[in-house]
This record gives structure tokens, C-alpha cells and sequence, in this order.
């Protein structure tokens, strides 16, 4: 029942509460960290736990010591802070102190302008007090930051692209480096030079040439602060650490929130620091295509225009630290069209939002569970450490007691002076070597006389001992430090981040409530960590199956977690684009709610309206009379309750219901003729592999959304299919049915389909495909008195069988046959269509060849007979080491009487080198004989473009 | 709207004005269709919202304001927008002084144009209307014994309708979303039109581009193929036609035809041809195992490549020396490299069986690291060759 963490950190909690009396204050838990940098502010970030609320008043002193001296960083006071029951945590903004005792300003200034806790060696007290000054308790806190400056901190950021330059974009066929490079002295040099000369003109950093254990490194220095080592490295090297330290989520074993427990840091804190520092970092990607087209003609059947261009671009980037896509399409073959493809579309990327924050997330867990494993160790290592120093007390007192003949204990007992011990040495306290030698009054007078005589020496040696108990005081201080801030890490972020592990349908805003300790504060108070969906522009919006169905939209969408519902409208011109090629719009207006699964019931309400435009009546064969149009410019509208859910144990339901309301008609009025009803049941059976799935689907006739694509008014659709897998799925087979009813015109058709297929699926053995799909048509016998009969019964066969094999010279061979029947008998009119087609391929990771020989036969009611055509289509792809790719591939096809088709083509890929940009070129020629326009034709056809891949991590 | 209002209750005044302005309001909107200030007036609202068909074309209603019984000579047009379909009826009704329901047993002299004629047929035969957006405008004009005279003001009521709902294709093959194969592919359908053999059929496939959906790339998109002259219910995509590529979406659909008029049309599917290729092959990013952690307590399953971690603290560099052995077989694998160079720190190994020394599918093998101090490091894993797995 209890997970191993979940013991973890209730042992970790009530060592915590046991073991440290020192943090209590009343009966307040505490845990500090050192301040970080947000939005121009520094905020003393202080957890907590606490057994009651209150009002108290914290002192916070913040000192950096070095081997001999300290100097205190700030020293603050807060009069009111506010203490809640529980678990909590605070963040002090240091600029809103009500008493300052001291400040460092060039400490805070480094703080704030470069988001980092100067390296170094700190010491944090804190006390706390009630309301009237009281004093509860006082705690101390210990900062060991190293000084080597990370690569992902915002300095190291910066020193990187100083190092790099400015066009750091990273090659995407990019190879990372192995270990580190030589570099030569000069180069070096060199580097060092200009990146201290660039230091200090851009930042103001001054900068220090130093060598550490062989390796150069730059010291460097903000108003006399030190901010760290920089390590100078060769260019591409540098690149490729950049790119490592760049893509660090995606590697496990390089996580972000580096350091050790001894630190003194928690999780939290670095996480936080990090999230802070990434969300000013620009990333972006994307990708852009642009094509031309050009060519002498076209195949009679192709509606393609000769000469065309095309552009279509992708974008994804942060704009106010908002992730947004720009996507968009642009062709020249719009130009004359009404119903036009071209669209450009700006939407806030909420899957790229929640991917950065996984991955961070993620990076947090993980990171989590190392160190929790290294608390073990480094409490081990504290432990020892503590067991030396005291026996380097003991020593002292030891060598003490051998060199003055007393005990050793009175150096703590008169606190190293040397009058105190010399008046109570009596002949109890002395020792002697000899046990057998009973101590006698010259043995005192000796012994006072002795420390008379080193009484300065004496002190020393005392010294010596409260030094080294102050040091075991701090590693016994610091490994209880360390466990409480896993402690407050674990309550905090871990345990909350767990719980959501299993969920998922886990929202973006519960993801950032989990987060709140490790992101900046502004992101999870902000507007925007409820924001499910922003989208501008031309949209293809699919909201269900009877309102907004694909369409596209022209307007906008809107969506936000309200916490048990996620409510989102769009408003906008839904365009409906007839099949002659009109295009129709109307004003659509769609209102959401989608609340919160409960136990895994997904229930969401959609009101859809819609009205024409007068677009639609300003057609130059209308009159267009203006007061003749009462009911068709009136709006539609549209109420849908869509539901899925687990209704059983391996049994799923999907459903939709709506009803469309015109004109005067009451909202309660609903009529079967005026909804649409679906709904879709999946039943898996476990034990035999297989899943059943049931349609039902009613569109009554007279339920209107002339808006949307396709419409079914008047039909009720049942479908049945099982699908199973046999032999550790070796063989599946599955069959289908489908029986449709459709009230059009004056009379109601039925059709019926059957689906069955059974394929084996394997790339070890031969793999077979067989499919049969038998179909009918037939009528409703009271309509076959009106008009005749025309049943209609046929059948579409397939059966295709592969095999493919591999050689050890990583050459992969498929052979692949097929045959396609199509038969059907209307009346007394039989028919049937077939195909048949044989390929062999061949692939190597830089050669691929492919070679298809196929015959068909389609009959010709216009030219009264069966058209039999064989054809031959081979194609050759080899990829050159310079990344270029060639390939040329020709088609032949012959009917009973002439050459069909004749055809070549030759194309180039050329990625250029360091560059994410590929050029592509093809030239296509066609010799055809054009059987419906009796006459041959030639036709050169060429394509020019080039891919450009964005990718760009600052 | 339609309850009554007492206006012997309404006692204050501002509700009294708000009353005279609702009703005001409302006349206004009956204007639309009911003007006063003609002689003669055509209200369509009775049939304002429903699909034309023979029986109630002539349902609407006029209002002879001349003050004795006319015979006028009613005009009806439908007209289709830009398909160029259209219908013109011209038809004579005696019209008493006052209110007049009109209906098809009270014209006479009822003459019919239509455009084509299949359009006679379908509304007649199958009293539908053809798909699209139609106005529906009826003129009157007074008819004297010899000639026709214009009325004093004569003004076209018209209404506006689109019909979305005639019939639908069913697609048999291939299946929307489907993989296949063949180059030139049979696109199959089935319709239940009672007149099937008296069908033509459109046959688009158009290419999906990306960031279209189905519906949009059909309507949109030039098609690459195009042929508005099929009569059977299934086609082969020519070879005379555009060459479909290789991993390009396409959406393909059908509209049918009844002599020239469209009827209907199916909902549009996708496919794709496919080739197999090596870059289709697993096994993508494998973890890393801690060699040093397990030590031989776990088993992992490699496919393709087994993926080590090897950290070294206690020295600044050693080397390790690898063996790979066949545990079902009992022997060893001889490897391309052998000995391994290991630096302070975390190292991480690659071993690509699957490009350098290829084993067994489902075989039991060993991975043993021996550093230079004897000390011995084993991993056993379960080989699977990406080939074989899907």
C-alpha cells in the first residue's frame, strides 16, 4: 500500500521534527535557501511547516565567510509574516524589509542582473519572534556554491554566445564531439583575450586569465563580486557543450538542476533558478517549404495549373514568453479560385507549454530520486567527518593532559584559561602515566608551574577545540539541513508531481499547480497557466461530429480551465464549400464546456449557432429582393451533449446527441426528425485479443447545419466489427458490417457491406493479405411500385502476400505481389475490374531501388470493351556522401493497341553542408497517349524548391 | 409573439409606447413579405423554409387590394446560384377582393420551363430539388381579355433556400486512412439511387497538404485527377493520369450525376502509398543500463543495440575489456571492438549489434566488462532484431 518514497518521507519527517529542536520556533518548521532573482526583485525563498496559524516577525542574516573573516550580505527584519497551518512556503522580497541592519548592494545588483548566488561559502541566520520581539528560535543555514559557472546559468548563457558568436545556430547534422579537444596556447590565448575584452565592454565584467589543473579558465569579477570560473574552449567544442547543455532534458544522465546535497541548495530552489533563466531564452523552430512548378502541360484528367508556386511555413516561438505556432500555406493556384487553400493560422502552443514543462518536470523527478540516494552518502560522509574532528578534540585533550599531567577535561571546563585551570588542579585531577603512581603535592605544584609557565599556548590549544566544534556543530547542522530541504522538496513538488503520474488527461494549469515551488511565480499566477487554446486566422476547427466538423473557421478560439470545466467559444465565418465549388458563409458562433472526468467520464455540452451572410444571396442570377427573406437569413442553432467514458470493466461508449432549433421554434421542442444521434461501443476481450466494436449513428432529415462539410440527413448507419489477433499476433483477422438506410428523394435505399480480412503479420516469414468485401444495394418494396428496381450487388477483393530478407551486407529485399477485383452486376449488366501488380525492393542505408510490373483491366462502356494496359514503373535513390541524393526512375505503360504512357524522371537532394537546408529539383517527362482526347502529348514538367529546417536555441 | 396583448391592462405610459413600438415592430416584419402599398400582394411565408416540390410551389398567399375580383397572370422563377439550373412556371389565378390562399388546384393555364430536362424529371419524378442555394420569386401582373398590363407597382417576392440533403455515396475501397501499396490504385464505390445506371460519376483525388484536414483539401485543392465521366462505380487511377506519389496523403471522393445534375456526393477519404524502408525501423532511443549498478541482477531486452553506462571514480582512466556470449549456444560472439578506453567520470557505450555483429532474434546473450584490475562487470540482455519486431 505505502510506496517506498511515501516511507521515505515520513521517516525523513519525523527525523526532521525529532532531531532538530534548533529550527523550531514555537513549533515552526524551517527551511531557507539562498534568494533568487525574479522580474527585477530578490525574494528569500522560506518554507515551512507549521502546527498552527500565526503572525510572527523573522530576521534574516546572511553572511559569507571565508578561512578567517566574514562579511555579512544582508541582514533584514520582517515584522508581519503571516503563518498558515501546514506545509507552506514564502517568498520575502528583500526590497520590502521593514528594518535593514546592513546590505551588500553590489552582492544584490550581481544577484539581480546576472540570476545567480554568487560562489561561495554562506551562512544564513534566521530568527524568529513573536509579535511583541519575543525571541522563539534561531536557526542557522550553510551555502557552499561552487564556483565553476554552468553553461545553462543566465552568465553562462551569455559568456557562451560570447564565445560562439553570434550566428550560434547549430548545424542540424551537428556531430557531437567526444571529450575535449586540444586547443593550442595561442588559440587559447586568443579566445581568452577576446571574450575578456567582449566581457567587459557588453557586460561589464572584468576578467581574470587563470589556470586551473592545466585548463584555462577566466575568472571573473562585477563590482568586485566574483561570479565564477569560465572555461575556455575551442569553438566547435564549445558548440557542441552548448548543444548538450541546450537539449539537457532529453538526456538523462546530464540533468539541469546540477550540484551536490552538500550544497546546502534544495531541488526546488535550482529548479526554480533554472526555469527562471530558460523562460527568458528565446527557442525557436520551425520549418519553411517553398516549391515551383513549371511544365509544358498537363495530363488531361489533372486540374493542376502548368506553372505554379507554392510556400507553406511553420513556426514555433515565444513572443512575451507565450509558446506560439504561425503556420501557413500559400499557392499561386488560388489565384481565380473561389474556395481557396491557401490559410495562415497564429495559435498558442499550449502542446509545446506542456511538453517544456513535462520535460522539466520530469528532469525534477528524476533528479529527485538520485538525490535521494546521495542524502544516504553524504549523511555517511558528515557522520565520518564529524567522528575525525572529534577525535581531533580528543587528541588535543589528550596531549594536553600527557604534557601538563591533568585532565584534559579542564581546558573545556575553564574555557582555556590558564589562571582557571592552574587554581583547580588538586591531586584528583592529576594523571599520570604510571597508574600504579599515587598522585602527591609536588605533582600539583608541578603541574601549576607548567601551565604558569604556557598559559598562552594553553589558550591556543583551546582554540584549537571550540574551532574544531564549531566545524562539527556546522556538518552535524548541514546534514540535518540537507534532509529537511529533501524534506520540503518531496511535500512541496515531488509528491504533488507523483500524484499526477498516472493521470492522462492532466490539464496544463493542475501541471503548473503541481509545479508552483520549481517555476517562476509569475508563470503560475498568471492568466496564461489557464489557458487551454488561443487561435487566430483561417482554422480547421473540429469540435464534433454535428457542429463545428472540420470546417474552416475564420475568426477565432478561445479556451480556459476554469478548474472543474474547461470552457472555450470561437467565433468567426464558417465557409461551406458546396461540391459544385461555391463557397457559402455563415456567422458561427460556438460556446464549449467540457468538465473535468470523473472517474474517467468525459461529459461536454456544445451550443453551435450559425447564420447566413448575405454573401450567399448576392449572386448576380438572384434579384436579390431585400425584403423577401424572413426564415433564410435567421439563425440556426445547434445544442450537442457529447460523452466517453469506461461505462464497464474493458467497455467503452462514445456518444453524441444534438438538435438543431430554428427560427421560432421552442428550445424544449426537441424532435427525432430534427437531431442527430450517435454512439460507439468498444468491447475489448482480454483473454482471446480481440476487440468488438458498435456503431449506431441516426442524422434525422430534417436536422439542418447547412454549415457543415458533408452531410447525411436522413440516414441511420449501423456498423459491427471484430477485430482479433491470434498466434502472439501472428495472424489477425477481423470482419466488419455496415448497413445503411437512407431516406432521399421520394424513396428509402438501403446498402449493406461486409468487410472480412485476415492478414498475417510478420517481417521474419511470408506475410499474406486477404481481404473480401461484398456489398448490395437493395430498396424498400412499396418504393419498387414507382420506380424499377435497380439492385446492385458486388464485391472488392484484395489479396496481397510479401516477403521480405535481409542479407549481412544490411541489404533489406521485399518482394510484394497484389491483385485487386472489383466486380459488380446492376440489372443484367456484369462487371468487373482488376488489377494485378508485382514489386521488388531493395533498401541500403544509401541506395534504394524499386521496380513495379503490373497489369490491369478495366472495362469500357464507352468504347465497349475491356481496356487491358501493362505498365512498368522503376525508380533508383542513392544518397552521395556530400548529402546529395539522386534518383531516377522511369514508367512505362502499353495497351492492347499503343504506348499508353512513356515516361522519365531524374531528381536532386542536396542538404547543404552545415546548413539545415535542403534543395530539391526534379524533372519529369511524359509521353502520353491521350485516349479520350485521341491524340499524343508530351509533357515536361520540372519542380524546384527548397526545405529550410529553423532550429534555434539560443 | 403571438399572444394576445390587453390593452385594457396597460396603464402606464412608458409600457404603453414600449407596447405600440413592439407591434410597430412586428408589422414591419410582416412587411418583408406583405407590402400595403401594392394592389395586389404575395406573401410567401407559408412556404418560407421548405424544399419546393410540386405540391407546394404554389402555397403562398395574396392580398387583392383593387377592390373587385382580377384575374393577374403569376410568374414563379427558382433559380440556382451560378450552376446556371433554373425552373419558370407562368400560371393564371382568379383573385376574389381581399385575402386569396393560393394552391396548385387553384391555377390554370400552368406552363413550365425548366433549364434541362433532368431538372423536370427530378422535381417532378422525384419531387426534389437539386443540391445547392435557389430564389424562389413570384411576380403578378393583371391579365386582360388581349394584352397584359404591368401592375402600378410591381415588385418580385422572393425567398431563399438551400437544399444540402439529397443523397449520399458510400466509399468501399480504400479505406479511409488506408496504407496501401499499389501505384495505381482501384477507387471503388457504391450509391442507392434508384436510376444507378443512369448516373455519371466526378472523381477527385486532390493531395492533402500539410495542415489541411479531409473536407478542406477536396474542396480546395486542384485535383490532381479529375474525371467527371465515369459511369461504373469503381475506377482505376489511369496510367494516363498524374503519377500518385509515394508518402504523399491524397483525399479522393465521388459526386454523382443525374443527367448533368448534381446529386450528391460522398464524404472524402485518405491514403497514402507506401514503400517499407529501413528508416521505418525501431528501436529509436533505447536507456542507457548502469553496468556498475546491475551488475548482472538485471536483465534488459536489446533491440538493435544495447546502450551501457559505465562510471569510473576511483581513477582518472582504465580501459575494459568486452565479450559478448551466446548463453543458449555457449559460445562467443567475436566483436568488432574489444577494447574499450574509459575516462573519469560517466562513459557511455553504444554496441550496435544490428550494424556490426548481428545475433540471434529472441537469443539469450551475455555482455561481460573486465577492467584492468581483474574486476568483472555482466549485463545479460535478450536480443531483438528490429527486422523481426514491429
Amino acid at each position: 500500500m505505502f510506496k517506498p518514497d511515501m516511507i521515505y518521507t515520513l521517516v525523513l519527517l519525523l527525523f526532521c521534527i525529532n532531531s532538530n529542536g534548533q529550527t523550531k520556533g514555537g513549533d515552526i518548521l524551517l527551511s531557507v535557501d539562498p534568494p533568487y532573482a525574479e522580474d527585477n526583485a530578490i525574494y528569500q525563498p522560506v518554507n515551512y511547516s507549521a502546527k498552527e496559524k500565526t503572525g510572527i516577525r523573522v530576521r534574516l542574516s546572511c553572511y559569507q565567510y571565508g578561512d578567517d573573516d566574514s562579511s555579512c550580505i544582508y541582514d533584514l527584519e520582517y515584522n508581519d509574516v503571516h503563518i498558515r497551518h501546514g506545509i507552506h512556503s514564502i517568498n520575502l522580497n528583500l526590497d520590502r524589509n521593514d528594518k535593514l541592519w546592513a546590505i551588500n548592494y553590489p552582492f544584490i545588483d550581481v544577484v539581480k542582473k546576472f540570476r545567480i548566488f554568487p560562489p561561495g561559502n554562506y551562512a544564513m541566520y534566521v530568527t524568529i519572534s513573536d509579535k511583541e520581539g519575543l525571541k522563539l528560535s534561531s536557526s542557522e543555514f550553510y551555502y557552499n556554491i561552487d564556483s565553476t559557472i554552468s553553461g545553462r546559468s543566465s552568465i553562462g548563457r551569455k559568456l557562451n554566445k560570447l564565445l560562439i558568436g553570434r550566428n550560434n545556430r547549430l548545424p542540424v547534422n551537428l556531430k557531437i564531439t567526444q571529450g575535449v579537444s586540444q586547443q593550442s596556447p595561442k588559440q587559447a590565448a586568443f579566445n581568452t583575450e577576446r571574450l575578456s575584452r567582449k566581457l567587459s565592454r557588453t557586460e561589464g565584467v572584468s576578467s581574470v586569465n587563470v589556470t586551473r589543473d592545466g585548463e584555462q579558465y577566466l575568472a571573473n569579477y562585477y563590482k568586485g563580486i566574483f561570479l565564477g570560473y569560465y572555461h575556455i574552449e575551442d569553438r566547435r567544442t564549445a558548440i557542441s557543450k552548448v548543444y548538450k547543455e541546450g537539449n539537457v532534458f532529453a538526456d538523462p544522465f546530464n540533468h539541469p538542476f546540477a550540484g551536490t546535497p552538500e550544497e546546502g541548495v534544495s531541488l526546488d530552489s535550482k529548479a526554480k533558478a533554472e526555469n527562471i533563466t530558460n523562460r527568458s531564452s528565446d527557442d525557436m523552430s520551425g520549418s519553411i517549404d517553398v516549391l515551383g512548378s513549371f511544365s509544358n502541360g498537363q495530363e488531361s484528367t489533372s486540374q493542376l495549373k502548368n506553372n505554379y508556386g507554392e510556400l507553406r511555413g511553420d513556426l514555433r516561438t515565444k513572443l512575451l514568453n507565450i509558446p506560439l505556432a504561425v503556420e501557413g500555406f500559400y499557392t499561386t493556384q488560388d489565384m481565380g479560385r473561389k474556395a481557396k487553400a491557401s490559410y495562415l493560422r497564429l495559435k498558442y502552443d499550449l502542446d509545446k507549454a506542456k511538453d517544456d514543462l513535462t520535460q522539466s518536470t520530469n528532469a525534477y523527478q528524476s533528479r529527485f530520486n538520485q538525490v535521494s540516494g546521495e542524502i544516504k552518502n553524504s549523511d555517511q560522509l558528515y557522520a565520518r567527518l564529524v567522528n575525525q574532528l572529534r577525535n581531533e578534540q580528543f587528541s588535543i585533550r589528550k596531549k594536553f593532559a600527557e604534557e601538563y599531567g591533568v585532565d584534559g577535561n579542564l581546558l573545556d571546563s575553564y574555557k582555556g584559561k590558564a589562571e582557571g585551570i592552574e587554581s583547580s588542579v588538586n591531586k584528583t585531577s592529576i594523571v599520570s602515566k604510571d597508574i600504579s603512581h599515587v598522585p602527591n603535592d609536588s605533582d600539583v605544584v608541578a603541574a601549576k608551574n607548567k601551565i604558569s609557565r604556557n598559559k598562552e599556548k594553553i589558550t591556543k590549544e583551546y582554540e584549537r577545540i571550540t574551532a574544531l566544534q564549531r566545524k562539527i556543530e556546522k556538518y552535524e547542522r548541514l546534514a540535518t539541513q540537507i534532509k529537511q530541504l529533501h524534506y520540503f522538496d518531496s511535500v512541496n513538488t515531488y509528491s504533488k508531481l507523483q500524484e499526477l503520474k498516472d493521470n492522462p488527461n492532466v490539464s496544463y494549469k493542475q501541471l503548473v499547480a503541481a509545479s508552483g515551488h520549481i517555476l517562476p511565480t509569475s508563470k503560475v499566477k498568471s492568466f496564461m497557466s489557464g489557458l487551454t487554446k488561443l487561435e487566430l486566422g483561417m482554422l480547421n476547427k473540429y469540435e464534433s461530429k454535428y457542429t463545428l466538423a472540420g470546417q474552416n473557421l475564420k475568426g477565432g478560439a478561445l479556451g480556459y480551465d476554469i478548474g472543474f470545466a474547461e470552457v472555450g467559444i470561437a467565433l468567426g465565418k464558417t465557409e461551406y464549400i458546396s461540391r459544385t465549388g461555391d463557397v457559402d458563409r455563415y456567422n458561427s458562433y460556438l460556446a464549449r464546456v467540457d468538465f473535468k472526468p470523473i472517474k474517467k467520464q468525459h461529459l461536454g455540452i456544445i451550443y453551435y449557432g450559425y447564420s447566413p451572410t448575405h454573401q450567399i444571396i448576392e449572386s448576380d442570377n438572384f434579384i436579390k429582393a431585400d425584403v423577401g427573406v424572413p426564415s433564410f437569413m435567421k439563425p440556426v442553432h445547434v445544442v450537442s451533449v457529447v460523452y466517453s467514458g469506461n461505462i464497464a470493466k474493458q467497455l467503452s461508449l462514445e456518444t453524441e446527441a444534438a438538435t438543431s432549433i430554428k427560427n421560432s421554434q421552442k428550445v424544449t421542442d426537441i424532435q427525432y426528425a430534427k437531431s442527430s444521434l450517435r454512439a460507439g461501443l468498444v468491447y475489448s476481450l482480454p483473454v482471446i485479443h480481440s476487440t468488438v466494436k458498435a456503431e449506431w449513428e441516426h442524422m434525422g432529415k430534417e436536422f439542418e447545419n447547412n454549415s457543415m462539410p458533408y452531410t447525411g440527413a436522413g440516414t441511420d448507419r449501423y456498423t459491427l466489427s471484430t477485430q482479433g489477433s491470434f498466434l502472439k499476433s501472428f495472424l489477425i483477422a477481423g470482419v466488419q458490417f455496415n448497413y445503411l438506410k437512407q431516406e432521399s428523394l421520394v424513396t428509402t435505399g438501403y446498402n449493406v457491406r461486409w468487410g472480412i480480412d485476415i492478414r498475417t503479420n510478420s517481417k521474419q516469414y511470408p506475410t499474406v493479405y486477404l481481404s473480401y468485401k461484398p456489398f448490395s444495394t437493395f430498396r424498400r418494396y412499396d418504393d419498387t411500385l414507382a420506380i424499377p428496381q435497380r439492385p446492385i450487388t458486388g464485391a472488392v477483393s484484395i489479396v496481397r502476400g510479401s516477403y521480405q530478407w535481409k542479407r549481412q551486407n544490411n541489404m533489406m529485399h521485399r518482394l510484394m505481389v497484389t491483385y485487386n477485383q472489383n466486380s459488380s452486376d446492376m440489372d443484367t449488366i456484369a462487371y468487373k475490374a482488376q488489377t494485378a501488380q508485382a514489386s521488388y525492393y531493395l533498401f541500403s542505408r544509401d541506395l534504394s531501388i524499386s521496380a513495379t510490373l503490373g497489369w490491369m483491366r478495366q472495362p469500357s462502356l464507352i468504347m465497349g470493351q475491356s481496356q487491358a494496359t501493362y505498365f512498368l514503373t522503376s525508380n533508383v535513390s542513392k544518397s552521395l556522401n556530400t548529402g546529395v541524393r539522386v534518383n531516377a526512375g522511369v514508367d512505362f505503360a502499353i495497351g492492347r493497341e499503343h504506348i499508353q504512357r512513356l515516361g522519365g524522371l531524374a531528381g536532386i537532394d542536396w542538404r547543404l553542408k552545415n546548413k539545415p537546408i535542403v534543395l530539391h529539383t526534379q524533372v519529369r517527362y511524359s509521353y502520353l497517349y491521350q485516349v479520350n482526347i485521341e491524340g499524343m502529348g508530351n509533357i515536361l514538367a520540372m519542380q524546384l524548391g527548397f526545405s529550410w529546417l529553423i532550429k534555434d536555441h539560443q | 409573439m403571438n399572444k394576445p396583448i390587453n390593452i385594457a391592462v396597460i396603464k402606464s405610459g412608458w409600457l404603453r409606447v414600449s407596447v405600440l413600438c413592439t407591434i410597430l415592430v412586428l408589422l414591419m416584419d410582416t412587411g418583408k413579405c406583405f407590402s400595403q402599398s401594392q394592389s395586389v400582394v404575395t406573401n410567401l411565408s407559408a412556404i418560407d423554409g421548405l424544399e419546393l416540390n410540386p405540391d407546394n410551389i404554389f402555397n403562398y398567399q395574396m392580398i387583392n387590394n383593387t377592390g373587385s375580383t382580377k384575374d393577374v397572370t403569376v410568374k414563379g422563377s427558382v433559380i440556382y446560384r451560378s450552376s446556371g439550373i433554373s425552373a419558370r412556371y407562368s400560371c393564371q389565378v382568379t383573385l376574389q377582393n381581399g385575402f386569396n390562399q393560393i394552391s396548385k388546384e387553384k391555377v390554370h393555364n400552368l406552363s413550365w420551363e425548366f433549364s434541362s430536362q433532368a431538372f423536370r424529371e427530378l422535381f417532378f419524378t422525384y419531387r426534389k430539388m437539386p443540391q445547392g442555394t435557389y430564389e424562389y420569386c413570384v411576380n403578378v401582373s393583371l391579365t386582360t381579355p388581349h394584352t397584359e398590363s404591368v401592375m402600378d407597382d410591381p415588385q418580385a417576392e422572393c425567398i431563399y433556400q438551400t437544399v444540402n440533403d439529397l443523397f449520399l455515396i458510400n466509399l468501399v475501397d480504400p479505406e479511409d486512412d488506408a496504407k496501401i501499396y499499389e501505384h495505381n490504385p482501384d477507387l471503388s464505390w457504391i450509391v442507392n439511387f434508384p436510376f444507378a445506371n443512369e448516373l455519371t460519376y466526378r472523381v477527385r483525388v486532390a493531395e492533402l497538404k500539410a495542415g489541411q484536414n479531409k473536407e478542406n483539401a477536396i474542396v480546395r485543392n486542384n485535383p490532381v485527377y479529375q474525371d467527371d465521366r465515369v459511369t461504373m462505380t469503381n475506377i482505376i487511377y489511369p496510367v494516363t493520369a498524374k503519377p500518385l506519389k509515394v508518402f504523399q496523403p491524397y483525399v479522393w471522393t465521388v459526386d454523382a450525376f443525374y443527367k448533368g445534375i448534381l446529386l450528391g456526393g460522398a464524404e472524402p477519404w485518405q491514403f497514402t502509398i507506401i514503400e517499407d524502408s529501413l528508416e521505418n525501423r525501431p528501436p529509436g532511443k533505447q536507456p542507457y543500463v548502469d553496468i556498475r549498478v546491475t551488475n548482472g541482477s538485471t536483465q534488459v531486452i536489446a533491440i538493435g543495440s544495447l546502450n551501457v553506462k559505465y562510471t569510473l571514480r576511483e581513477q582518472s582512466d582504465d580501459s575494459l575489456t568486452v565479450k559478448v556470449r551466446y548463453l543458449t549456444g555457449a559460445k562467443d560472439i567475436d566483436m568488432k571492438e574489444q577494447k574499450l578506453k574509459v575516462n573519469y567520470g560517466d562513459n557511455f557505450y553504444v554496441f550496435d549489434f544490428y550494424k556490426n555483429n548481428p545475433l540471434k532474434h529472441n537469443g539469450y546473450y551475455l555482455l561481460t566488462l573486465t577492467n584492468q584490475a581483474g574486476k568483472i562487470y555482466r549485463l545479460p540482455f535478450k536480443y531483438l532484431n528490429p527486422d523481426f519486431i514491429k
